[in-house]
């Protein structure tokens, strides 16, 4: 039940997804080869190869978040850097910008940042901005 | 609460100037101005839209370029594509539908929940993140509230009362009425 | 055929430009101009010059109407403005005051 805080540099290894546990606190970067799935409260840059899942009583605070798939049912303080979709469920509270190849935000979601999906208007309202 | 009176622009229909008033609309044609409207907002799959749009409900299954505030809500549905800024309490934003701009949920800074407030403490880092937000919304929010408690004249975003219509009115006797002098 | 509803409660302050039926129920001030036709119903209040098809006003219209096809003013309504249609009904309580022109 006690706190685990590791410092600086912390990696995780690849193979079956990495669960970091509802009491784990971390300071420091995660990289991660796999999926990772958050459940306890992080500070510092997430970068998965994998997807990465934060999980609704998880607290994600920093720069950068990197990854496949994204899908928050937490707090997340960071811009979300995906390749894949980017999912806000509705519990989900988040300050960032996103970016993905699909953003969704859920009916209830909290959010404030810029979303920048990649698209084109229709010529009769001329070119986005 | 009375039901709202329906306005639909229809698809072959193209509109130019501001629309305000207590009514549901439907747009699927063409419409680019400014909306002020005291009722619920659909942009059909058809329609696509050059204005900012203030309303109760906004729901997006088509193009906008524009920002949206909603007082209630705002759903971009699948096919919505949107280059504007979104504000509303509740903001949904399904698969396959489409923003480009900044979106925030919530009343902005009147009634920010308290797990904003926390983040805002604990992320130094996204500090200007947290305070932009709360400075844009710092003079919009009250404005916001007073519009949505006027039942009677319509008023902009920003609490302002509707200004001279862009398109000079026709008044009676001059241009619209070429009546013959007796 | 679809057609535009402009419906009770709302101000459009601009320009209507629709390839299809246009139903006046609020208010317009400044345009109008329909490839199809036009009705102003009662209660509705059009500040602008109208251009269109087959029109069916009871309402108020201010402005100049132009048909390409009839003009039928109802009984209630209210029109100051020149009337440019090939046929005009003016209905018993029509109000009416302006030019007619069926030389089209």
């Amino acid at each position: 039940m006690g706190a685990l805080m590791a410092q600086a540099k912390r990696s995780i290894s690849h193979g079956g997804p990495a669960v970091l546990g509802a009491s784990v606190r971390i300071r420091g970067r995660i990289t991660g080869e796999g999926d990772v799935s958050i459940l306890g409260t992080v500070e510092g840059d997430v970068v998965v190869r994998g997807d990465l899942t934060v999980g609704e009583h998880a607290k994600v605070d920093s720069e950068t978040l990197e990854a496949q798939a994204v899908t928050i049912a937490g707090e997340v303080n960071a811009d979300v850097n995906a390749t894949g979709p980017v999912r806000l469920g509705s519990t989900a509270r988040v300050r960032g910008d996103l970016k993905g190849s699909e953003i969704s935000i859920d009916d209830g979601a909290q959010f404030a940042g810029r979303i920048e999906a990649d698209f084109e208007l229709p010529a009769s309202l001329g070119k986005g901005r | 609460m009375a039901t709202n009176t329906n306005t639909i622009i229809g698809r072959d229909t193209r509109v130019r100037g501001r629309l305000a008033g207590r009514t549901d609309l439907e747009v699927q044609g063409h419409l680019e101005g400014e909306l002020a409207i005291e009722g619920d907002v659909r942009v059909d799959s058809t329609g696509t839209v050059a204005a900012d749009i203030h309303a109760r409900r906004i729901v997006v299954r088509g193009a906008v370029k524009g920002n949206l505030t909603g007082d209630e809500s705002i759903v971009l549905e699948d096919g919505a594509r949107v280059v504007g800024d979104l504000r509303a309490p509740r903001v949904t934003i399904a698969v396959g539908g489409l923003v480009r701009g900044y979106v925030e949920t919530g009343l902005g800074g009147a009634r920010s929940s308290a797990p904003h407030k926390s983040a805002a403490h604990h992320a130094p880092a996204k500090a200007h993140v947290a305070h932009t937000p709360a400075k844009t919304h710092a003079a919009p929010a009250p404005a916001k509230k007073e519009a949505a408690k006027k039942d009677a004249k319509i008023t902009l975003a920003g609490g302002k009362t509707a200004p001279k219509p862009v398109v000079p009115v026709l008044k009676k006797g001059t241009k619209g009425a070429l009546t013959k002098r007796r | 055929m679809a057609s535009t509803i402009i419906g009770a409660n709302i101000t459009i302050e601009g320009e209507v430009i629709a390839d299809e039926d246009v139903v006046v129920q609020g208010t317009i001030r400044g345009k109008l101009t329909a490839k199809d036709g036009v009705t102003v119903e009662a209660g509705a209040v059009v500040e602008a010059d109208i251009h269109g098809g087959p029109m069916t006003v009871a309402g108020s219209v201010t402005g100049n109407v132009t048909s390409s096809d009839r003009v039928e003013l109802q009984s209630g309504a209210r029109v100051v403005g020149n009337v440019k249609a090939a046929r005009i009904t003016i209905a018993d309580g029509a109000h009416f005051k302006g030019n007619v022109d069926m030389d089209v």
